[in-house]
């Protein structure tokens, strides 16, 4: 293969880097104040949660299905424990309110997991069931927000160490890091790729495909439910409408970063890269004061423009291929010829 | 005799090349009206391709179609349906949910500007009701509650009847009709051929061909072999043309036995009586370590359905499995991997490999337990990992440009020895090989046969199938013949006799 098409295809596989490239050196000539320190830690705070549930939904698209649930488990599971902590069981400590936050999405995920892998539901129609069950749940419980509870609590999404950094930015990249391992050099992480680039050949290999599908439903939940406590501290509270509409963006970062809706094509690193992408854009827009409704209408834009980026990569890589194989039909004839 | 100009249908030097395979090599054949032209070959001969062709589903690398005089380098599908070609297919392709007029009219619906007059299409469809080969549908409603059988002849009966074709495909379309709704079709088909129309029949069973076809094609291995009158044909000779020089493989045969290892005592795979309903019955079968079993059976004749029943996809019904003298019922395909088979699919690119994964991950996904960097902790050592691909790549001499290139990139023949590789790296006690030779080109068979006789059968039993009886002859310890689900013969290895298998496989046994 000619250098050329080798660096072709790299750019392509990591297209969404090259992006985020380019729309930062735009923006520090475009957007004044773009590239400070602040900004930049802001861009990687404001992205922490968001990136839990791109992390969560990709994983959920690696397999070829889709998991609507993770905004609504993002609001109930840190509701719930929250609720517990300061009204009714105040003994369960805060340290425990961080534990039962992160096991309630567990369980949801485990919910959504055993439904589909033993009843056969249809995944979409499952977590759309559960997208508004806990919705509802969560307004009926909470019809006012709650703004104080334990400090421990919000540490998680509030806190700031070293250099000003928040601990959120260090949970992201911690957990991307190791999920990127997870992916990569464990045997459910190749199982997960297996079982979402041909469910059926993964099966008759000896993967246990229900366990995996299972499993990613409960790691699923755990993000969203990760992206909730940091939310939660964030913004010194919870409320019933955390994280309303967030699995559309959510969607919008896995598909930027790569991963393919048909499932068994993606990575984390390109999962990241879709989510930061998506917090520049946010940020240099606010700074550059556009309408807030124009923003949200930009990320709908931004959906469709992956959805086209999805289609366009693979057109672009089948025809790097081809002009490759003419080359090398081409050599042999010549050889031939002589 | 009658030959009707506007019916004929002339194939010149068509050829056809698959990425690796030569589906078809030069063939010459002209189908004229007023005959029913009977096609027949084993698997993998090529018929499917030549049917493909005549119907516009793929295009001839080379050659010309010519239809009535009028010359075509290729044909699609609107095209092959303007010159009123029909092709009724195995599986029947019908909407479950239309309701009988529909299913007869659909897509030329009876309409003006768009609307559907029912009305006029339910009058119309009384007086074809009655035609003898639709009777048994009289009075059903729908589709869905048709048998595939009573479907096909509907599909036959529109494509004559209502959509006039003059030039009809019946690619083994008896297979799936019950004996009763085959004597319909036979005198249906002689009917049409009488009133000049040419019928090209395809089918496995060579009494068919000699019952109702007026002239035969042979295909072997993508050649017309040829091409004669059935009236003074007999079975022997037929079988003759289809298999080829059956010399040959007997002395194939011969020089294997002399390489031939020990088959060692122990019992491997036992089977006791299995049984499942409306697949398979009474299946009695013992498979030492060392030891290679093809069996040997028509599509349909149950050997799939056997296979998923062992390995855990399905279940079965009465009877007992033994591996290695412990009574095993597998519920899944890891829980068989576990319990000591691995399995190869028939289906190569749905059922064996993951496309967008690259070969060395394709290669050890069966086998990722072995590769961790500790027992029992779920994290690979990548050094292992990449020394076990490497290895396979080497013995099976895959060709790939790098350990991570996409699977779905590779030829054919490369993709099949990624399938054995992965079941090659896992060192089970049986190998259940459904079709490991199936449509990949010699050179890459040839060294699957030999990977499967001399690596796999080492260490373990092997159950094996294979488009062509000749692979099974020229590796295997013993051949079993199964016919509607029913073991009916054994064969040793000392005894093969490749046109006593194939009777046998039709079912017709002669001592």
């Amino acid at each position: 293969m000619s250098k050329f098409s080798k660096i072709s295809l790299w750019l392509i596989e990591n297209m969404i880097w090259v992006i985020l490239l380019v729309y930062v050196v735009i923006n520090i000539f475009v957007t004044p104040k773009f590239v400070t320190y602040g900004n930049i830690t802001n861009i990687f705070y404001h992205s922490s949660v968001l990136s839990m549930l791109v992390l969560a939904q990709g994983l959920v698209l690696l397999l070829g299905y889709m998991d609507l649930s993770i905004e609504s488990t993002l609001a109930f599971a840190p509701v719930i424990s929250v609720l517990l902590l300061v009204k009714y069981i105040p003994w369960i400590t805060p340290v425990g309110a961080i534990v039962l936050t992160l096991l309630l999405g567990c369980l949801v995920g485990a919910f959504n997991g055993t439904m589909i892998t033993r009843f056969g539901i249809n995944p979409f129609l499952q977590t759309l069931s559960l997208l508004i069950i806990l919705r509802g749940i969560v307004i009926f419980l909470l019809p006012v927000s709650i703004f104080e509870f334990s400090d421990v609590y919000s540490a998680p999404g509030a806190l700031r160490t070293i250099f000003n950094i928040p601990v959120a930015v260090f949970i992201m990249i911690f957990v991307f890091i190791i999920f990127h391992f997870v992916l990569n050099k464990t045997i459910f992480g190749r199982h997960l790729i297996a079982t979402g680039g041909n469910n059926l050949s993964a099966y008759i290999s000896g993967v246990n495909t229900k366990r995996v599908v299972f499993i990613t439903f409960v790691i699923s939940g755990l993000l969203a439910a990760l992206a909730g406590l940091i939310m939660a501290g964030r913004q010194q509270a919870v409320t019933n409408a955390m994280g309303d509409g967030m699995v559309f963006e959510s969607f919008a970062g896995a598909i930027l970063g790569g991963v393919s809706l048909k499932g068994g094509v993606g990575k984390v690193s390109g999962m990241l890269g879709g989510v930061l992408l998506l917090g520049a854009i946010d940020n240099s827009l606010n700074l550059l004061g556009i309408n807030v409704f124009l923003i949200y209408a930009s990320k709908g834009l931004l959906i469709f423009v992956a959805i086209v980026l999805d289609q366009a990569k693979v057109k672009l890589k089948n025809y790097i291929y081809y002009r490759e194989d003419m080359r090398r039909f081409k050599e042999t004839k010549e050889i031939a010829g002589v | 005799m009658k030959v009707k100009e506007n019916n004929s249908l002339e194939l010149k030097n068509i050829s056809k090349l698959y990425p690796g395979t030569i589906a078809l090599r030069n063939i010459n054949l002209s189908i004229s009206g007023g005959y029913i032209h009977g096609i027949i070959g084993k698997n993998g001969a090529g018929k499917s391709t030549l049917i493909n062709i005549i119907s516009g589903l793929t295009y001839p690398s080379e050659g010309l179609i010519s239809i009535n005089g009028k010359e075509y380098p290729r044909l699609s599908r609107i095209l092959s349906k303007k010159e009123n070609i029909a092709v009724i297919t195995q599986e029947p392709q019908l909407v479950p949910e239309h309701t009988i007029v529909e299913a007869l009219f659909s897509p030329n619906y009876i309409q003006k500007n768009g609307i559907i007059n029912w009305k006029k299409m339910k009058e119309k469809s009384v007086s074809m009701l009655n035609s003898p080969l639709l009777k048994k549908i009289k009075g059903k409603r729908a589709i869905r509650d048709l048998t595939i059988s009573e479907q096909q002849l509907l599909l036959v009966f529109k494509a004559i009847n209502l959509e006039g074709a003059n030039i009809i495909i019946l690619d083994e379309t008896t297979a799936s009709l019950t004996q009763d709704d085959q004597n319909l079709l036979y005198e249906f088909i002689i009917n049409q051929k009488n009133m000049g129309k040419s019928i090209i029949f395809i089918t496995h069973r060579m009494q068919e061909i000699l019952d109702i076809c007026d002239k035969v094609s042979v295909l072997r291995d993508g050649e017309l072999i040829n091409t004669i009158s059935t009236k003074n044909l007999n079975m022997g000779e037929l079988s003759s043309y289809i298999i080829g020089d059956s010399k040959l493989a007997e002395i194939d045969s011969t020089d294997r036995k002399k390489t031939k290892k020990k088959i060692s005592d122990e019992t491997v795979l036992q089977l006791k009586d299995l049984s499942k309903m409306g697949d398979f019955m009474n299946i009695n079968l013992e498979i030492k370590r060392g030891e290679i079993v093809g069996l040997a059976g028509l599509r349909g004749s149950g050997r799939t359905e056997l296979f998923n029943s062992i390995i855990g996809i399905n279940n079965f019904d009465t009877g007992v499995l033994k591996v290695k003298n412990v009574e095993k019922k597998f519920k899944s395909p890891s829980e068989a991997l576990a319990g000591g088979i691995a399995y190869l699919p028939e289906e190569r690119d749905r059922e064996g490999i993951v496309n967008e994964l690259g070969v060395m991950d394709n290669l050890v996904l069966s086998c990722l337990k072995k590769l961790c960097v500790f027992k029992n902790v779920g994290i690979i050592k990548d050094s292992k990992k990449r020394d076990l691909a490497k290895n396979l790549i080497k013995k099976l001499s895959i060709k790939t440009i790098s350990l991570d290139q996409k699977v779905k990139d590779l030829s054919g023949g490369n993709k099949q020895k990624v399938v054995v590789g992965k079941i090659l790296s896992v060192m089970p006690d049986i190998f259940i090989l459904d079709e490991p030779t199936k449509g990949i080109d010699i050179e890459a068979k040839n060294s699957i046969l030999n990977i499967i006789e001399k690596d796999l059968s080492r260490e373990a039993g092997i159950l094996i199938t294979s488009p062509g009886l000749g692979d099974l002859i020229k590796i295997c310890d013993r051949i079993i013949v199964l016919l509607n689900g029913e073991i009916v013969e054994e064969v040793e290895s000392n005894k093969f006799n490749e046109n006593k298998i194939y009777l046998a496989m039709q079912g017709k046994i002669n001592s």
